[in-house]
């Protein structure tokens, strides 16, 4: 999962748009619960692609309000969201929601708009999980009831595309590190409810780009929390069964 | 000297105590937003399906901070949290009030939301609450995340540096180059990870490269 979303981004470093889109605006039922993201960072950009002389570095930074702004200013982006949705502006208000197990990140808000990053036809963000390196502890509190914590370490790698075509695109790549801290409530019937609290942050990845022009992460952070009622048992531990 | 250390513990306790009256006293956990319809979106922690709550007075019930059970603290900090969440998103004045109100919350989580959700919010009108509470704070991690918030606050977004100006032969093709480039580079990573994970698992769990 992880080498195919990879591979997919980077063979097409920004959108894709390869194919009739589906429309597909509709709350995913996830194994595991869904998270709500504050997204944010920072990157190093140079309008200078050449050797001319004092042009300075510049940082910028960005929060889930204005990778929203980006999206909305992208013809290519405002389409997607067209079809995916029926509106072609992602509203004010909105933030990110993260399933953890399929890697992919939606838009939404509380008057039921809803957008996921990556469609048929198109890719403008996901958020993974290393799987392959994905290390953990879990203690439960009772064998009887399976209530527990678990507490996870792992890579993440993080992409954000605005989709903008003749090289005018931002794109965010970079990699970091996640803690994963879940709550597990006592079991009943075979489910339990799940609570998942995460803290990402990272630096560094190339091909990211402002406006265009290269651009380097510098800093990249997320947090947020979001439950489920009704996991599997099976599920637990994540760190073991993902 | 007794008495001179009497004095000086005297002065010690009412600086605590005018620095914890200070600090926000959770409020009750009737302040908690109503479930909402979509159970697994309302789970995530920032989708209340309710008005936006209006930040609470700045003294509120310091007898009910004082008889809550460790289950009723850490609901009252979901619950926290959660508003913070949902004014982070939003663009007004009193979504605004109630971040800046929960930077002195008394308790250290909702504090760390709040300036994650000033960050969020954006704008500079926070810049110099974030400095001010940072010179006042004890504790290093939240002195760091407010110097760093403040910081963060004073650079132009991505959205506002994106003018868009059309590029010249030179820069597109430069652009062309480097999108080439990041792609190699990336097939090659990616190469690498797929030949690491196909590999061999080692006989003795000694995962220490050969020497």
């Amino acid at each position: 999962m992880n080498l195919t979303k990879l591979s997919l981004s980077a063979a097409i470093a920004g959108v894709i748009a390869v194919g009739a889109i589906t429309p597909s605006a509709a709350a995913p039922s996830s194994y595991y619960p869904l998270v709500a993201l504050n997204i944010s960072g920072t990157l190093y950009s140079t309008t200078n692609s050449g050797q001319a002389q004092k042009i300075p570095l510049k940082t910028v930074s960005y929060t889930t309000a204005s990778l929203i702004k980006l999206l909305n200013a992208s013809t290519n982006a405002t389409n997607f969201v067209q079809t995916a949705t029926g509106t072609n502006q992602i509203p004010a208000g909105s933030y990110f929601l993260w399933d953890p197990y399929e890697d992919e990140l939606f838009l939404t808000n509380k008057n039921g708009f809803f957008f996921p990053l990556k469609g048929s036809g198109y890719d403008l963000g996901y958020l993974e999980v290393d799987e392959y390196h994905l290390i953990g502890t879990y203690k439960y509190q009772s064998l009887f009831t399976l209530a527990g914590t678990e507490t996870d370490k792992t890579g993440i790698y993080f992409y954000f595309s605005d989709g903008q075509s003749g090289f005018k695109d931002n794109v965010i790549s970079t990699s970091g590190t996640a803690t994963l801290n879940w709550t597990y409530g006592a079991a009943s019937g075979g489910t339990q409810k799940a609570t998942l609290s995460v803290t990402m942050a990272g630096n560094s990845d190339d091909g990211s780009y402002v406006g265009g022009f290269e651009a380097v992460s510098t800093s990249f952070s997320a947090s947020g929390s979001g439950s489920k009622a009704n996991e599997s048992t099976d599920y637990e531990p994540f760190f073991y069964e993902y | 000297m007794f008495f001179a250390a009497l004095v000086l513990a005297g002065a010690f306790y009412l600086d605590q105590h005018l620095a914890q009256s200070h600090r926000r006293t959770p409020e009750p956990a009737a302040n908690v937003p109503p479930p909402v319809v979509n159970s697994e979106l309302a789970a995530a922690s920032n989708t209340a399906n309710s008005p936006i709550p209006a930040p609470a007075p700045a003294m509120a019930v310091v007898t009910a901070a004082n008889a809550m059970t460790p289950e009723q603290r850490q609901a009252y900090i979901e619950s926290e949290t959660t508003r913070l969440q949902e004014w982070s998103t939003q663009d007004d004045p009193a979504s605004f009030s109630g971040i800046l109100n929960d930077l002195t919350n008394s308790e250290k989580p909702v504090r760390m939301a709040a300036i994650e959700a000033a960050r969020q919010f954006g704008g500079s009108d926070a810049i110099s609450v974030l400095r001010a509470d940072a010179a006042n704070a004890a504790d290093t991690d939240e002195k760091i995340a407010l110097l760093q918030a403040a910081d963060f606050l004073s650079l132009p977004t991505i959205a506002d540096e994106n003018d868009q100006l059309p590029k010249t032969p030179e820069q597109i093709q430069a652009a062309q180059q480097s999108r080439e480039r990041s792609a190699a580079r990336r097939q090659f990573l990616m190469q690498k990870h797929a030949q690491i994970n196909q590999a061999p698992p080692v006989s003795d769990q000694n995962s220490q490269p050969p020497q």
